[in-house]
């Protein structure tokens, strides 16, 4: 797990400080790196943009896959937290496509796929994502979240800044959003223990729901599903072909998925060990 | 992965009940399902279920199963909050649900599971 925040000031400029604050509280989700950057964000606009991330350090140890990272040929910045298991494929294929590549990560493989292939290219993706990328060209925040929701992505909007973090509480470390409850998430959480997304606990902070991407432009926001989550073409046959049943014993994930998804989860360069609970029967 | 969970066990019967019993028309049902439930023991399980039996689709079986207060303690808890503030908090479940209405009866529930456990799991302490 990693952690990232962003801060993007429509006038004026972000604080530095506020912006260091906010990603040192992340510091628990990325002991191995930390980075900020400011960047001006609009040519010809008063725009400014501060973008932080802690870095778990699991695909290209190097500091070439330090965050936030830069794609020298567009121009534009990804802070991102998760793991896209076809990297490989998607990075043969960009380079097929001509695009060069510094790094082993699967940052930098996002954010060539995102320069070539816009908002599509999270059609491509299989993985646990969450991430940031400001768009150079077109002087627009694009943010984006995997099917099942697995990485968490918070944003909420407070006078001319607009804010991003993997945590709710990053966000209110900032001192850049006020301090209230949401009705709404107070009707939720004693009722169900949780608060189902878009809503969360801190009025005017919304979560980005799984499978959804938002783009922020000066004058206004827009979330869209990506069209990758729809449930029918996803979901697994719920008859085990072992008992034949609606079986509880465990005998589905382990019969239809371990040959598909077990290696495509064995990308890591970091070591990988194995913990187990549960009642497979 | 979640199919050791109660809800997989309870939700599919609870669907296939209230499939059933929403052939009665609906001002029969709260009278009839109180006068099931009345005798019954003064349990979590048995006001839940006189609350299925008297629903008019405000909250599915999955939800009822989840929820800690029927929604009859739920109005009187919270008889401050405006309508508003109860239709913004039910929306992300009415949208789960829509999503997950293609799905098996099995699915469904891991679906509904997967929202529950990946939403907001719990109050943060604020720095």
């Amino acid at each position: 797990m990693e952690g990232i925040v962003g801060i993007l000031a429509s006038s004026g400029s972000v604080s530095k400080t506020a912006l260091e604050r906010a990603t040192d509280s992340l510091a628990h989700r990325g002991p191995d790196d930390k980075g900020t950057v400011v960047i001006q964000a609009g040519r010809s606009s008063r725009l400014e943009m501060g973008v932080g991330s802690r870095r778990l350090a699991v695909l290209d140890l190097s500091p070439s896959g330090r965050q936030p990272m830069e794609d020298a040929e567009t121009g534009n910045w990804i802070v991102y937290e998760g793991e896209i298991y076809n990297f490989r494929e998607i990075r043969a294929r960009l380079q097929g496509e001509g695009a060069r590549f510094d790094s082993q990560s699967d940052t930098e493989v996002l954010l060539k796929a995102y320069g070539r292939w816009g908002e599509k290219c999270l059609g491509e993706l299989r993985g646990m994502f969450a991430f940031a990328i400001w768009d150079a060209k077109r002087s627009r925040l694009f943010l984006g979240r995997d099917p099942m929701g697995i990485k968490p992505l918070y944003y909420g909007t407070s006078g001319q800044y607009f804010l991003f973090a993997s945590e709710r509480r990053t966000l209110l470390g900032t001192g850049l959003v006020p301090r209230r409850l949401d009705p709404a998430g107070l009707v939720n959480y004693p009722n169900f223990g949780s608060v189902y997304d878009p809503i969360t606990m801190i009025a005017g902070v919304s979560a980005l729901q799984a499978g959804h991407y938002m783009v922020w432009k000066t004058g206004g926001s827009r979330t869209q599903p990506t069209g990758t989550s729809r449930l029918r073409d996803r979901a697994k046959p719920a008859r085990c072909p072992r008992c034949h049943s609606l079986c509880a014993s465990g005998h589905g994930p382990a019969h239809h998925g371990r040959s598909q998804h077990i290696p495509g989860r064995q990308t890591r360069a970091a070591g990988m060990k194995v913990a187990l609970s549960g009642g497979w029967g | 992965m979640f199919a050791g969970y109660s809800t997989f066990r309870d939700v599919p019967p609870m669907e296939r009940f209230d499939r059933f019993w929403g052939r009665f028309p609906s001002f029969l049902r709260q009278p009839l399902a109180r006068t099931f439930g009345s005798p019954a023991p003064d349990s979590d399980r048995n006001r839940k279920l006189t609350a299925l039996g008297g629903r008019d689709g405000a909250l599915h079986p999955y939800f009822l199963a989840r929820a800690l207060f029927t929604p009859e303690q739920c109005n009187a808890l919270l008889t401050s909050s405006d309508n508003d503030v109860l239709a913004r908090a039910s929306s992300p479940l009415q949208e789960s649900l829509r999503r997950a209405g293609s799905l098996d009866a099995i699915n469904r529930v891991s679906y509904l599971e997967a929202r529950s456990t990946c939403s907001t799991p719990c109050c943060e302490i604020p720095m």
